[in-house]
This record gives C-alpha cells, sequence and structure tokens, in this order.
C-alpha cells in the first residue's frame, strides 16, 4: 500500500514534469521556428523587362531552384514554351505573345510554383514607346500655355529623343526595383507568427469540440 | 516533403481523397476521449515541425516527425497528420489544397508505419529497444513517405526508381535528425511517462508478454 503511494507520487511528480517539459519544447519549437525557416516552399517570380521575361525559382531559406523545368502557358492553358533554370535558378526567355501569361517552375520531388503575368505587365514597354511621344509635346504646350516663344526651343530638343529617354529610364526604373520586387514576393509568401499561435488555436480548438460532443455522447 | 498543385493528374488526387477519407474514417473511430489531449499535443508539434529547418551543408532540411506522431499515437496518427496537413496547408501554403488527399496519405501512412516498426519492440528483449525501435520507427516513417512520393510522381511521367533514388538520398539528412529525435522522445517517454507511448502493454505481467501481444494485436484499440 505504501509502495503503491509513493509510486502514485512518483507518477504525479513526473507527468507533471512532463507537461512542463511539452510546454518548454513547444515554447523552443516557436522560438526556432520563426521565419525565415519555411524552407523549402518553392516560390517564384517574373518580370518584363524590354521584348524579354526574367523568371526566377527559389526555396524560401534562400536556395535556388536550379536545373528546374520551366513551363509558360497563355491564358487559355495552351503550353507556349518550355526550358531550364540555370544555377542562379533564373531562366530568360522572348516575350511569346501578348497576353495574360502563367509560368510554373518544377524543382522536381514534389515542388511547383507558379507566377501569372497579365498582360499590361508585358505590354508596358512598347504600347509607351508607340503611343505616348507624339501626345508629349501638345501636353507640355497646354501644361504652359502662356510661356514665351524663347524657351520652347530646349522643350522640343528635348521631346526628339524622348523616345530613347523613355526607354532608357524605364530599363533603369526596372531594375531598380527587381530587388524591391524579389523582396515583396517573398514577404507575400513568408508567414507570421500568427499562423503558426492560429493554427495551433485551431487544433486545440477543434479537438476541444470533439471533447465536448464525446462527452455529451457519453 | 509536400507536394504541391498543379503537379498531379485528377485520378491521382481523387484517389488520394477517396483513400484518406477511407483510413481517416476508420482511425477516428479509434480515438477515445481520454486521447482527445494528447493527440491535440501531437497534431500541434507535427504542425509547427514542419517550420523547423535544420541546415545541413549548402542546402537545408524541414522535420516532419511522422514518425513521433506514430510511436505516440499509434493509429490515431493519421487523423492528427490530417488535421496538420489541412492547416499547414491554409497557412503555411505547404502542398496545395487539391493535394491534401495524397499528401495525407504519404505522411500519414509513414505515420501508421512507424507504429508498425515500433511495436516489433515487444519481440525483442534487449536494452534500450525504445530508444532503438523509435529511432527505426522515426527513419521509416520517412523512407515509406520518400516511396509513396516517388510512386505518385510516376503518374507524372517521372521514371520510378530515379525519382525514389533522389528523393531518398536527399532525405537521408531528414531520417537521420529524425531517428535520433523520435528515438530520444521514445526513450525519454518510457522512462518518465510510459504509458504516454502507442502500444505498450500493461506494465504490471511481465510474464504474460508473449499473450499481451496477441491481445493487443487482436484488441481494435491498442493504448
Amino acid at each position: 500500500m505504501k509502495a503503491y503511494h509513493i509510486k502514485n507520487k512518483a507518477i504525479i511528480s513526473n507527468s507533471s514534469r512532463l507537461a512542463r517539459g511539452a510546454i518548454t519544447a513547444l515554447t523552443a519549437l516557436l522560438l526556432l521556428s520563426t521565419p525565415p525557416a519555411f524552407a523549402h516552399k518553392l516560390n517564384m517570380f517574373a518580370y518584363a523587362e524590354g521584348n524579354e521575361i526574367f523568371a526566377e525559382g527559389y526555396f524560401v531559406d534562400g536556395k535556388r531552384a536550379k536545373n528546374s523545368a520551366v513551363k509558360v502557358f497563355d491564358a487559355s492553358n495552351k503550353e507556349l514554351l518550355q526550358g531550364t533554370t540555370d544555377v542562379d535558378g533564373q531562366f530568360s526567355f522572348a516575350i511569346p505573345q501578348l497576353s495574360d501569361l502563367r509560368i510554373t517552375i518544377n524543382a522536381g520531388m514534389g515542388h511547383q510554383a507558379e507566377f501569372t503575368l497579365t498582360k499590361d505587365e508585358l505590354s508596358g514597354e512598347e504600347e509607351a514607346v508607340a503611343s505616348r511621344p507624339p501626345a508629349t509635346p501638345s501636353n507640355l504646350d497646354s501644361a504652359s500655355p502662356g510661356t514665351p516663344d524663347g524657351p520652347l526651343n530646349p522643350v522640343t530638343a528635348i521631346n526628339i529623343d524622348n523616345t530613347a529617354l523613355r526607354s532608357e529610364v524605364e530599363r533603369a526604373v526596372g531594375k531598380a526595383i527587381k530587388p524591391l520586387m524579389r523582396e515583396l514576393s517573398a514577404m507575400r509568401a513568408e508567414k507570421s507568427m500568427a499562423d503558426i499561435i492560429g493554427g495551433i488555436g485551431f487544433i486545440f480548438g477543434l479537438f476541444g469540440i470533439a471533447m465536448y460532443f464525446k462527452v455529451r455522447k457519453q | 516533403m509536400h507536394i504541391s498543385d498543379g503537379i498531379l493528374s485528377a485520378p491521382v488526387l481523387i484517389t488520394g481523397f477517396i483513400g484518406t477519407i477511407a483510413v481517416a474514417a476508420y482511425t477516428m473511430r479509434q480515438l477515445d476521449l481520454d486521447d482527445i489531449p494528447k493527440v491535440s499535443v501531437i497534431t500541434s508539434v507535427f504542425f509547427v515541425a514542419s517550420l523547423i529547418h535544420v541546415p545541413i551543408g549548402p542546402s537545408s532540411v524541414h522535420l516532419i516527425l511522422g514518425g513521433l506522431v506514430g510511436v505516440v499515437l499509434g493509429v490515431r496518427a493519421f487523423p492528427a497528420i490530417m488535421l496538420g496537413i489541412i492547416l499547414q496547408t491554409i497557412l503555411f501554403g505547404h502542398g496545395g489544397v487539391t493535394v491534401i488527399g495524397v499528401n495525407t496519405m504519404m505522411l500519414g501512412g509513414g505515420g501508421l508505419i512507424a507504429y508498425g516498426i515500433w511495436q516489433l519492440r515487444h519481440r525483442f528483449d534487449i536494452k534500450k529497444k525504445e530508444m532503438i525501435f523509435g529511432g527505426l520507427a522515426g527513419a521509416a516513417a520517412i523512407f515509406s513517405s520518400g516511396i509513396v512520393l516517388a510512386l505518385s510522381l510516376v503518374t507524372t511521367g517521372e521514371e520510378f526508381i530515379a525519382t525514389a533514388i533522389y528523393t531518398l538520398v536527399a532525405h537521408i539528412p531528414v531520417m537521420i535528425i529524425e531517428a535520433m529525435v523520435v528515438g530520444a522522445c521514445a526513450a525519454f517517454l518510457a522512462k518518465v511517462k510510459p504509458d504516454a507511448l502507442a502500444g505498450q502493454l500493461p506494465l504490471a505481467t511481465p510474464p504474460l508478454a508473449a499473450a499481451g501481444i496477441a491481445a493487443d494485436k487482436t484488441k481494435k484499440n491498442p493504448k
């Protein structure tokens, strides 16, 4: 009888130690699991620059998706072209057609990501080059109706190579926002602590509901 | 080890869902009231484990812990892993909604196989068998999940042997880590709180151990 009591006590203290251990372990898991610990989810992003589209695949831990199969589909899911990424996980190709494009990267072992480029992201440059320069001089004129004849000459001089300038600016801006785009798509993919805690809450909540119904049945 | 959306064909996805629903419906019946707190804690551990990545060389791997779930929960590992995968898909974007069935068959099946390996420990009378069989169960869960992954990718035209070898080689580090984690957990629990482990024999009847195994196997609800 006495031995039973002692054993019982030991079990109780053991189980409270276990509970404490479990809580510590869960906390450690949570601390360890803060981003960027989201390994092995494949992400990709793509952008158009000039007449080319650049696509890039990477795992969330920063590893590049090299030698991965890239496929490009149009809006009606017809395959337009395919290729393979280089060692940096990048693949570039000429714009096949001006429509919405869906690009997928398959890094093997069931990892696949896709990215959709809309039509206006593709056509931005060509249309701008084609349509805007004629409009610009009139815009300038209407913006400054009262200007004397003198300063107009340099303005027209600038307008002449406006086309080249514009495409140059677009190229430069495109280059400058490239890291931003990458950051943005990484941020979109990243999950926060709220998701982790929310998920655990879901689990406990669902099992709580299950328990409620089990208890009522009995 | 989650398959993404848009890779597998519809028949494979549907098979995955049907298989998952069938196995989950059967295994969920084994869920007793007393088990629920334990199952929910272990489900949480499984849910969070996929976020922990271990840097190995130039790459990194993330834990899966299907083996641990199997060793602690027995056949109830399957519904636990299913819920974990559903939440990982919705909240973390691991895998995809259409692939929940296949992913559950892959990882939940690994959990069941781990439980099978774990139960084999009753047939051996060696020291530290909890640690050894826990470790084996942890590795076996990853191994069988890798085989299922390769099998389901075969339907997309990838060659089975090559894919299987590639997948298993890539997961050798995970297997080793999980074997250590599950082995250590099993040994710790066996010492501290043996009834927290699945498939434990009643402690008071060591001479009847052989009979106990038989009873354990025929009983629908092993504790």
